[in-house]
């Protein structure tokens, strides 16, 4: 093993850039680090240089522990991606830089400095000043100064970045034919997957100071294992469905989840298939394919011998698509494909089928809390604590009325989240109408739960008990497709929930979302239905409980049930939390696809109103 | 085709130029010439007024000569040991981000904005008669005020940013990328200061430092206060110019300012060429 | 780190601390600048403080005090508002306009950088005093220039030539010509493209360096008491009034006048900081 990396944190101010980054890279593999700009990964490049000092971990060269020595004892050969050429040297000069600190004799230094010009492809140019030379020619003398001292180590930051197209793929294999011809360990940072694909061994897929993954390039290209790997490597449909019972569930789709990839049950299940596993025929295909629906084609883009289509299906139920992204409001299924150049493809309606598919792991928790900047922090202290027991991420929301505020709000937004510890939360601050802009995050990334607290108005002459809600909450919770949690107090940690099965329409998805929930918070269960005549429960309402028994038996759980009697539902509910001294009540919220059209029905909203201990709201469907 | 139609545009007749710009260009033409030009070809005339021997009597007398001897030692070692801290200074306000560099970085203009005769009193309320430091120069028998060492510590306060000012944003635009790139290549701080840094910042830091020598040897109102004024001890040509103009030797005090201008002006075609290459 | 850490202790970086060859420099930087510029400048406040408030106070409202600092306001205000005049054309023909003679213009507006200003003020005596044919006929029209507050200005002006020149120059150099053609292409005249599109864009520079005009000029010593001499009431400037002061052995006077002087220069020092901080965007959190 040429280079190690053991849990290099490295923090900017407050600012996490590399996030216990640990990695192993072979001797004379070239190794590509891959993610988007800013996500940290020329940070890590410089710590192993020695550029840049580590807040932890350690880096280790050919076994030796290197974390706190200087880059100049370090022996790594580093080319920038611009500018790093000393401009007042000549080429040959430049290139000699380093023998020469090295005190080796001019002889020998003028072998050297031949031979490496020769493979650069940059014979004869010894005595152009580098000031002269194009931007091409000057990354090749960079490559070639940091190979003229024979460095164990070739590190790469971006070092085609600043060219035009052609030269880069030129020097993308002279860099790949030198690399193998010295088998020199090589790391290269880039945001470009062509590049990656083009010179890796390997690819680690960076995502904010994360190493997300690393693998062939043909591992990470079809069988990815997150989301961000799926999606940042190349086109690809990912669609959001649900597990049972070891399948996943797409509409009428349900495909075996694979052995490595385990989900538990009535978790979310992301499907991967990219354009040309994509299968379109003009008949109706055979009763065992994967048949998606029926689509016409929208987009079109001339390819050279192929063209780009996407086509618009209808949208498939209980699924949601993460990818390509589908434009706020419209209810459709995109699908990206190819076809020959000569196909004709316009108006017509074709079938689509799945010829391959791929299943990713299971997503790691998301949260996401809204915030605007005052009144109470309990929410963000929930947040903080339900992050750590759920080892979930956390999204902070804030939106400003308009743009001109959007810096202010970022600000305070930040204060609080400092006070309340909540220091890994990555914010973002939309502007526009609260309700609205939640809605459109929501739709755009795929969030399990949703924190909010009651937001304060600036005044309040009429203020009735449901009102104390406040307005935009309410009509957050009447456009979110997440369950959402409201939080008026300080209650952790959760440890009682009840779920009230009868309170409005019965749905398994309180039962299950509440349930997981709970497990997951190694919390005990409580069912209550509320009857308003006699203690005996209706036919109706036993075959609601034993619904909600069988889905949480599903979910590896018991829980007690109660029944109570009470003039109104919520009554019964409210009066249960109060002697049982639960820590979150769970209600069903608005059903779906009717987001803006009903007001949330009145068994939530009295309850909402009429405690002070978190609600979490779960929607019909979601 | 863009670069025919350039072409044909270039071989195009040039087109006249308006009458308002041509006002322009001479009044400003005009305002210069009158401004800077006149007094100088004046003060040729009148140090030649009385011929050309008279002109080079009064310069090679020895009063006039050690003058100018220690003008250049004083601004030599002024720009000096400024072009050292300048540079020390420099490095540190651009790459070492400390707090209170704010702070620092205002107090490195003062001496711009201080009069010199400020300057001079500054030190004579340090080192002259009842000083806070006098006691301490006294002890290791040092005569600051009305010595040379007082005179060489007003100069250098004079001329303290010109150095730094130039430096600092030559430095930053050159970034850090070069010493990075030195460091990975093994060169240590210093040899990458020597060989990677000093060599990108070398036009600007000339510029600076001929800006410094060039304010050195005119510097003339700090000298006055802080002098002791000894003809051919610690008299400076500027000096010797103001004493020739009180004794009313016109013709000395007029030849040694021409002759001082003459300096000035080898420093200033110098920095030219300095500002051309930066 | 409040978190709860799931992993492993972490194996710490160390020698985080910063190397001594920085310290080193940080420290010899701040200490000369430390010794050169704040124990001087305090040793004149002690000086002017001493003996009370009282004191200070009498020095500065002594008439002759008085009269000196007004006549270095007035001189160097008028100095600056013609350089920032003619300062902004020469800056303007230079460099948006071609002619021969433009470099030779260019390198000729940093002589008063160099010149020693004790060489300038002789030159202008040479040129205007009464016994030269200039000055003799200028006088004999009834204008005193020499030993005159017009004197005092006229060294001034040349003096300070190249601040509102240097200033403006880069400004105007950032400013795209396209503006200024777009303006004329939609029919507005030179002089409108010039007042409405250029000048609004170059206030800024003409302000900065109309401030380091008046700083330099407050502050002028050799080139005035050559040309002006040191007529108490009449052509005594403050910083020439301070040179007085110290030779009379007046310290507590020199140092009290030397204050306000001081006091001056740093509120220029710092609008100028201000307003080249100005346009910059604040500095983001991280």
């Amino acid at each position: 093993m040429s280079i190690v990396l053991d849990r290099i944190t490295k923090r900017y101010g407050k600012q996490l850039v590399v996030d216990r980054i640990s990695l192993e890279i072979a001797e004379g593999e070239l190794f590509v680090l891959l993610g988007p700009s800013g996500s940290g990964k020329s940070t890590v490049l410089r710590i192993i240089a020695g550029l840049t000092l580590p807040d932890q971990g350690r880096v280790l060269l050919s076994g030796r522990d290197v974390t706190s020595l200087p880059p100049q004892r370090r022996g790594t050969g580093f080319v920038f991606q611009n500018y790093s050429i000393f401009r007042h040297m000549t080429v040959a000069q430049n290139i000699e830089f380093g023998l020469k600190i090295r005190k080796i004799r001019a002889a020998e230094r003028r072998q050297k400095r031949e031979s490496l010009l020769e493979m650069v492809g940059l014979a004869g140019l010894d005595n152009r000043l580098a000031s002269q030379l194009s931007g091409g020619q000057q990354q090749r003398v960079a490559l070639a100064r940091a190979l003229a001292y024979e460095p164990d180590v070739l590190l790469l930051d971006e070092p085609f970045g600043a060219l035009d197209a052609k030269i880069r793929s030129q020097l993308r294999r002279s860099l790949r034919e030198i690399q193998q011809k010295l088998h020199v360990t090589a790391i290269l940072v880039t945001h470009d997957q062509e590049e990656a694909f083009e010179l890796a061994d390997r690819i680690g897929a960076v995502d904010r100071g994360r190493l997300v993954e690393a693998g062939s390039c043909q591992a990470l290209y079809s069988q990815p294992r997150t989301l961000f790997t799926a999606t940042f490597l190349g086109a690809g449909m990912v669609l959001v469905g649900r597990a049972e019972q070891g399948r996943a569930h797409f509409g009428p789709l349900s495909l075996p989840i694979p052995d490595p990839v385990p989900h538990e049950d009535g978790s979310r299940v992301q499907l991967l298939f990219r354009p040309e596993q994509v299968v379109l025929s003009q008949t109706k295909p055979a009763e065992d394919t994967l048949l998606v629906g029926k689509g016409t084609i929208t987009e079109q883009s001339f390819r050279g011998g192929v063209q780009r289509v996407r086509l618009s299906l209808p949208r498939l139920p209980a699924t949601r698509q993460i990818a390509p992204p589908v434009p706020f409001g419209e209810d459709s299924l995109l699908v990206d494909t190819v076809l020959p150049a000569d196909h004709p493809t316009a108006g017509k309606e074709l079938w689509v089928s799945l010829g391959g598919w791929h299943i990713l792991e299971q997503p790691r928790s998301r949260l996401m809390v809204f915030d605007n900047g005052s009144g109470s922090i309990v929410h963000l202290q929930i947040a903080r604590w339900l992050a750590e027991r759920l080892s979930a991420s956390v999204t902070l929301l804030g939106v400003a009325a308009e743009p001109g505020r959007s810096d202010v709000l970022s600000k305070a937004v930040k204060r609080r989240q400092e006070e309340a510890k909540l220091l890994d939360a990555e914010l973002r601050v939309r502007s526009g109408d609260p309700a609205e802009q939640t809605a459109i995050e929501l739709a755009e990334t795929l969030y399990d739960l949703v924190i909010a607290t009651r937001v304060p108005r600036r005044f309040f002459f009429h203020e009735s008990r449901l009102d104390s809600l406040g307005a935009v909450l309410l009509k957050i919770l009447e456009h979110t497709s997440a369950p959402v949690l409201v939080v008026k107090e300080q209650r952790a940690p959760l440890s009682r929930v009840l779920i009230c099965t009868a309170a409005g329409e019965p749905g398994k998805n309180d039962v299950r979302v509440g349930g997981r929930l709970a497990r997951r918070l190694g919390a005990e269960v409580t069912l209550l239905h509320v009857t308003n005549k006699s203690q005996d429960p209706s036919p109706l309402a036993r075959t609601h409980l034993q619904q909600a028994i069988a889905t949480l038996r599903g979910a590896d759980m018991t829980g007690n049930m109660h029944f109570r009697q009470a003039a109104t539902p919520s009554e019964g509910i409210l009066a249960e939390a109060r002697e049982g001294d639960y820590d979150v009540i769970v209600v069903g919220g608005h059903a779906p696809r009717t987001r803006s059209a009903f007001r949330l029905n009145d068994v939530t909203r009295q309850v909402l109103a009429g405690t002070g201990r978190p609600v979490l709201v779960v929607p019909q469907e979601f | 085709m863009s670069k025919s139609e350039k072409a044909s545009s270039a071989a195009s007749p040039r087109v006249r130029r308006s009458r308002g710009e041509r006002v322009l260009i001479g009044a400003a033409v005009v305002y210069a010439a009158a401004l800077l030009l006149g007094p100088l070809i004046a003060a040729v005339w009148g140090s030649l007024s009385e011929g050309l021997a008279a002109f080079v009597r009064e310069i090679t007398t020895r009063d006039a000569i050690t003058a100018l001897r220690l003008t250049v030692i004083l601004a030599a070692a002024a720009t000096a040991i400024n072009t050292v801290f300048g540079l020390c200074i420099a490095w540190v306000l651009v790459r070492d981000k400390f707090q209170g560099r704010r702070i620092v970085n205002g107090l490195v203009d003062l001496p711009f904005a201080v009069s010199p005769v400020i300057a001079g009193l500054m030190l004579i309320l340090l080192f002259g008669r009842g000083g806070w430091l006098t006691s301490i120069t006294d002890s290791m028998g040092v005569k600051v005020v009305f010595a040379t060492p007082g005179m060489l510590l007003a100069t250098v306060f004079v001329t303290l940013p010109f150095v730094i000012r130039e430096v600092m944003p030559v430095l930053e635009q050159i970034g850090t990328a070069q010493e990075s790139a030195a460091y990975t290549l093994g060169a240590s701080s210093w040899q990458a200061f020597w060989h990677v840094t000093l060599p990108s910042i070398r036009w600007g830091l000339l510029y600076g430092v001929s800006l410094t020598f060039a304010r050195a040897l005119g510097e003339f109102g700090a000298l006055l206060v802080v002098s002791g004024g000894i003809s051919g001890l610690t008299e400076t040509s500027t000096l010797f110019i103001f004493r020739s103009l009180d004794d009313r030797n016109y013709v000395a005090a007029y030849a040694t300012a021409l002759v001082l201008a003459f300096l000035s002006f080898s420093v200033l075609i110098l920095m030219e060429f300095f500002k051309s290459r930066r | 780190m409040s978190q709860t850490n799931m992993y492993l202790p972490q194996p710490a970086a160390d020698s985080r601390s910063l190397p001594w060859g920085r310290w080193g420099l940080r420290v010899s930087a701040v200490s000369y600048l430390g010794i050169m510029i704040v124990l001087p400048v305090s040793a004149i406040l002690q000086s002017a403080l001493r003996d009370g408030p009282a004191a200070f106070w009498t020095e500065i409202t002594d008439p002759v005090a008085f009269a000196a600092l007004k006549l270095t306001l007035g001189t160097a205000a008028a100095a600056t508002l013609i350089n920032a005049i003619m300062g902004t054309l020469t800056a303007y023909v230079l460099v948006r306009c071609e002619f021969r003679g433009r470099q030779l213009l260019n390198a000729l507006v940093d002589m008063p950088f160099a010149m020693p200003t004790l060489v300038t003020g002789v030159m202008l005596v040479v040129l205007y005093g009464p016994q030269r044919a200039l000055g003799a006929l200028l006088e004999s029209n009834g204008v005193k220039l020499i030993f005159a507050p017009p004197g005092i200005i006229l060294a001034l002006l040349l003096v300070t030539y190249p601040f509102v020149v240097r200033a403006v120059q880069p400004a105007l150099m950032e400013l795209e010509t396209n503006q200024e053609e777009a303006a004329l292409t939609i029919g507005a005249g030179r002089w409108v493209a010039f007042y409405r599109i250029v000048l609004p864009t170059i206030a800024p520079a003409i302000v900065t360096g109309s401030l380091l005009n008046f700083g330099r000029a407050i502050g002028e010593f050799g080139a005035i008491i050559v040309v002006a001499g040191n007529i108490p009431g009449r052509t005594l400037t403050a910083a020439v009034h301070v040179f007085g002061q110290i030779e009379s052995q007046n310290q507590r006077g020199a140092a009290a006048m030397s204050i306000l002087l001081l006091a001056l220069s740093f509120a220029l020092l710092l609008a100028v900081d201000w307003m080249q901080h100005r346009k910059k965007v604040p500095d983001v959190e991280v």
